[in-house]
């Protein structure tokens, strides 16, 4: 009972803790210091906004009238010089008149108070809308690219080859502009579709690599065994090694995946407002980059932390059988 | 010359091998030189153990037979199709099932769909049907109650035994086992010589290769011994094993008995 009994000494676990969070807070208050040691004001209550704000929608009268009220209680002005011109005062929080009221054109009847998500939250909001898009055709792209990859066809195998070198070979942000400013204006594509080409195109290639592994990592004979029973090449492909080696890209697929949000911050160069822009351009209306940056990278560490969880979920479910 | 009609009698008694194998070669990109002028031929419902050391070249002749293993040299014909010339490989090895040393189930699949998958996308069988005759086999290898059991959680000869069945759901006429109980744990290689000789008894074509002198002696109709890629012997099992005539054989004889 209690701890297992061994011979090597185990560290203290209380102790060793307790220095990890001594060592935190070592940290935190290096942060804080440095910060006060350069006079920056924090100002955190500048932020929310940024990221959700009350929009305030106000009613004002349309000509000189008064308010009556209906039979439900609803008030409603009627234009003193034609008595069939109503309008009924309704859908408001804040209706800011009263039964018997002489109105004039241009005053304040009603006011509604709504949410609208700010900058930050529609950055917020196409990141993960591009993320998802580009992961998408990433999968597409690599799993036909991986395929072709180990594709006893020599034309496909080296188109693959020819792929995967070029696009690891160079540099993401380059082939952003490459896809925007050259192929975009050849074929005419919006930024959107540029951003998402570029990240697919980018991730495809990796994700290609990583299928191929996948496959090659599934023992020959299973191969065999699906080609003994009659099933071609492609049935046994798709029945039987690729559902194995989907379980064994999926950590690895994981990370591409997060790579993926991560990189698709470098579309902010051909203005696509992503959350990386939305950041900049708060940061130029609040002068606040320290809390700005932390709140984008907090941000990012959500997004990132939710796909890590369900990828995890996702294993433990594939892993039941095993 | 005899009519056609004569011909037509005659068909019965003088059968085609259902396999044929004519002086081929074997040579693996490394230079290995695995099968050198092999010739045989196997009747249908013959039951043919080959014999021999480790790297003989016994596992690469029965692998050349569904086309595993291509050949250099010679030809191969298999119940009327000859795999020289370029053709649908895959219709051939709807007819010729194989096991396998290393069993190579589907681990992904639980028992019934391992059994069930190839009759399905292959044979065009429905769901059902193809649910009915696995749990047929099931029956007939001992193992009714894994259905629903994944490979992993099965015993070595279990799982031999699910792979038999797998193969023979697909109805095929020749069954080719290559060393199917190298792998197994000692206690476990009766059961699967069991269900090879009720297979063998019901009159299934079937080429063997294996170390179970004892299965060859009791079961097959005739013993094969190769030796660095050459059939060096063929004859019934009491003359293989009681007056072997070629002198490697006797030396192989006195090591493994």
């Amino acid at each position: 009972m209690g701890r297992p009994l061994q011979m090597e000494k185990q560290p203290s676990q209380v102790l060793w803790n307790l220095v990890f969070a001594v060592l935190l807070l070592v940290i935190g208050l290096g942060i804080f210091k440095s910060s006060q040691s350069i006079d920056y004001t924090w100002r955190w209550e500048r932020i929310p906004q940024y990221i959700v704000y009350q929009a305030e929608n106000e009613l004002r009268a349309e000509y000189d009238g008064t308010i009556t009220a209906n039979d439900a209680g609803q008030l409603i002005l009627t234009n003193d010089f034609d008595a069939d011109e109503q309008a009924v005062i309704e859908g408001f929080s804040d209706i800011q008149v009263n039964e018997g009221d002489l109105i004039f054109e241009g005053d304040l009847l009603a006011v509604s108070y709504e949410w609208q998500p700010g900058p930050i939250a529609n950055g917020l909001a196409m990141t993960i809308k591009l993320s998802l898009v580009a992961i998408v055709f990433a999968i597409l792209l690599g799993v036909i690219s991986g395929l072709a990859r180990i594709s006893p066809n020599p034309a496909l195998r080296h188109l693959s080859v020819l792929y995967i070198e070029l696009i690891r070979g160079t540099p993401l942000l380059v082939q952003i502009f490459i896809v925007y400013f050259f192929i975009g204006t050849v074929l005419n594509l919006d930024r959107f579709t540029a951003a998402v080409a570029a990240l697919s195109i980018f991730t495809g290639a990796y994700i290609a690599e990583i299928i191929r592994a996948g496959i090659e990592s599934i023992n020959k004979g299973q191969m065999e065994a699906g080609r003994s029973l009659g099933m071609g090449r492609g049935q046994t492909m798709r029945y039987i090694i690729l559902p194995q080696a989907f379980k064994q890209v999926l950590p690895p697929l994981a990370g591409q995946f997060i790579n993926l949000i991560k990189d698709s911050s470098l579309v902010s160069v051909i203005s696509l407002t992503d959350l990386t822009k939305a950041g900049r351009e708060t940061v130029s209306s609040t002068f606040s980059p320290f809390e700005v940056w932390f709140t984008v990278a907090l941000l990012y560490l959500v997004l990132t932390g939710l796909l890590s969880y369900v990828v995890r979920r996702m294993e433990l479910k594939y892993a039941v059988n095993r | 010359m005899p009519s056609t009609a004569d011909a037509e009698v005659l068909k019965p008694t003088v059968a085609e091998p259902i396999i044929k194998v004519t002086d081929i070669h074997k040579v693996y990109p490394n230079g290995v030189h695995a099968l050198k002028n092999v010739s045989q031929e196997v009747q249908e419902g013959e039951v043919v153990v080959v014999i021999g050391p480790s790297g003989s070249g016994k596992s690469t002749f029965l692998r050349t037979i569904n086309q595993l293993e291509t050949i250099n040299a010679g030809e191969i014909v298999v119940d009327g199709i000859s795999l020289t010339t370029p053709g649908d490989v895959n219709k051939l090895r709807e007819e010729v099932g194989m096991v396998f040393q290393s069993f190579n189930l589907f681990p992904h699949l639980s028992v019934l769909d391992n059994i069930c998958l190839a009759p399905m996308k292959v044979r065009g069988l429905s769901r059902s049907d193809a649910e009915d005759r696995a749990v047929e086999l099931l029956a007939k290898v001992g193992l009714s109650e894994k259905a629903r059991s994944y490979p992993p959680q099965l015993s070595g000869g279990q799982q031999q035994r699910v792979a038999i069945a797998r193969a023979l759901a697909m109805q095929p006429r020749i069954m080719l086992f290559d060393e199917p109980t190298s792998a197994l744990d000692p206690e476990m290689v009766g059961e699967v010589l069991d269900v090879m000789k009720q297979l063998a008894k019901s009159g299934m074509t079937m080429v063997v290769v294996t170390h179970e002198m004892g299965f060859a002696r009791e079961v097959a109709d005739r013993v094969l011994f190769m030796e660095s890629g050459e059939l060096l012997e063929d004859s019934c099992p009491d003359s293989f094993f009681d007056r072997p005539e070629s002198e490697r054989l006797q030396n192989f004889l006195s090591q493994v008995i």
